[in-house]
């Protein structure tokens, strides 16, 4: 019966034979597939893995989120973050970007994103205590690394025409800090503080 | 009315070639954005070089201009077809991996798996589904040991990785895959197998 190595050896799951076609992973992961497919996935560890991978391609980068915001209009980040649309100043109007406010310690921390065309975007940092403005550093971190550092000019600082999206923004005041992270994975969450 | 992106896309399917680069610079950000995204989230530390995806991704959208094969709804529906694409280049790279035995599924997921349930959710349209349910179960009910390095060899598992999880040699867990091989071709001639389903994967008996 060494043909029953040969039968197993040609059906092994590892090659695909036994799983529905990408395609038809694809419409899951729309939600258009037949249950039966959804029962398969949940069972086969190689489906789950594809469907996971295609889900992650599916999901909006931040970029597209903050876009979304900018033609959609506002939408929650965080509830620990007060997120508002720019408006007024020198900013272009109400709906192209978004404000991310933060405080403690007495200061005042406030992001400004700014779309500029489709692929960049703009930041700008202020720091106040009351009336005042303080003193910061505005780093842009990438799995821990220090990738871009600004320090604030009577309070304000700017990073221009940023690119990759995956990122943290530390604004470090005094001894304070404040964290918002852009990362894809926790950008419902958006923020956090160490004041 | 028509929109500037409906007029780019038909002077890229007239073969245009200023109208395709101005297709790829407005989108090209887009889609490199998702597979780093997606490099990342997932750790697909077996894909050196992202920006290979992406131009194939766009390689194929034209293909598919060309060829007729793309329907324009609107820019979400683009960018979904851009995705998409994406999603099958990354399949096709895994299945290349996967029949390298580079890109097995862990030993962990392994001892997890239950090799009926896979067997009862087989695609309806594959003619050996039955039988293949039947083999499954089988190996899902050997001793747990040889059932763990059978359906570990089943899902490209190396061996060395299941001798770590399962705290035995690499010579003991070949060992027990020859003993699960043997118990169960006894099994399956005892049960009738090979009568029943012998045809179906194309197997002499008698």
């Amino acid at each position: 019966m060494a043909e029953l190595d040969d039968v197993l050896e040609a059906w092994r799951p590892i090659s695909r034979r036994t799983c529905p076609p990408p395609d038809v992973l694809w419409q899951l992961i729309e939600g258009t597939a037949p249950d039966r497919v959804g029962a398969h996935v949940v069972a086969c560890p190689l489906c789950a893995d594809d469907v996971a991978d295609g889900r992650a391609l599916a999901e909006q980068t931040v970029w597209e989120v903050v876009l979304s915001w900018t033609r959609e209009g506002l939408r929650a980040l965080s509830s620990l973050c007060e997120v508002r649309p720019l408006a007024g100043e020198a900013l272009r109007g109400p709906g192209e970007g978004l404000e991310l406010r933060a405080s403690g310690g007495g200061l005042r921390c406030r992001l400004e994103l700014e779309p500029r065309g489709r692929e960049l975007l703009d930041l700008r940092c202020t720091v106040t205590r009351g009336a005042e403005p303080v003193a910061h550093r505005l780093e842009l971190v990438e799995d821990g690394k220090l990738l871009e550092l600004r320090s604030s000019v009577a309070g304000v600082s700017v990073l221009e025409a940023l690119t990759a999206l995956d990122r943290e923004i530390w604004v470090r005041a005094e001894e304070h800090s404040f964290a918002f992270d852009l990362r894809g994975e926790t950008s419902e969450g958006g923020l956090s503080s160490d004041v | 009315m028509t929109t500037a992106l409906e007029t780019l896309l038909q002077r890229a399917r007239a073969g245009e070639e200023p109208a395709r680069g101005e297709l790829y610079e407005r989108y090209v950000a887009a889609v490199r954005a998702r597979v780093r995204h997606g490099k990342r989230r997932r750790n697909w530390f077996w894909l050196e070089e992202e920006e290979d995806v992406v131009q194939e991704v766009f390689a194929r959208f034209f293909s598919a201009l060309d060829e007729g094969k793309y329907a324009h709804r609107d820019e979400d529906g683009l960018l979904g077809f851009l995705t998409r694409t994406g999603f099958f280049v990354i399949m096709e790279l895994k299945g290349k991996l996967r029949a390298k035995e580079k890109l097995g599924v862990s030993p962990e997921r392994i001892a997890a798996l239950d090799l009926r349930e896979v067997g009862r959710t087989l695609p309806m349209q594959l003619a050996e589904r039955d039988c293949l349910a039947r083999l499954y179960a089988a190996i899902e009910d050997l001793p747990a040991a040889r059932a763990e390095v059978l359906k570990g060899w089943l899902y490209g598992s190396s061996v060395a990785d299941l001798a770590t999880r399962m705290g035995r040699s690499a010579n003991a867990v070949s060992g027990l895959k020859f003993q699960g091989l043997k118990q169960l071709r006894s099994r399956l001639t005892d049960s009738g197998f090979l009568e029943e389903c012998g045809e179906v994967f194309g197997l002499r008996h008698g």
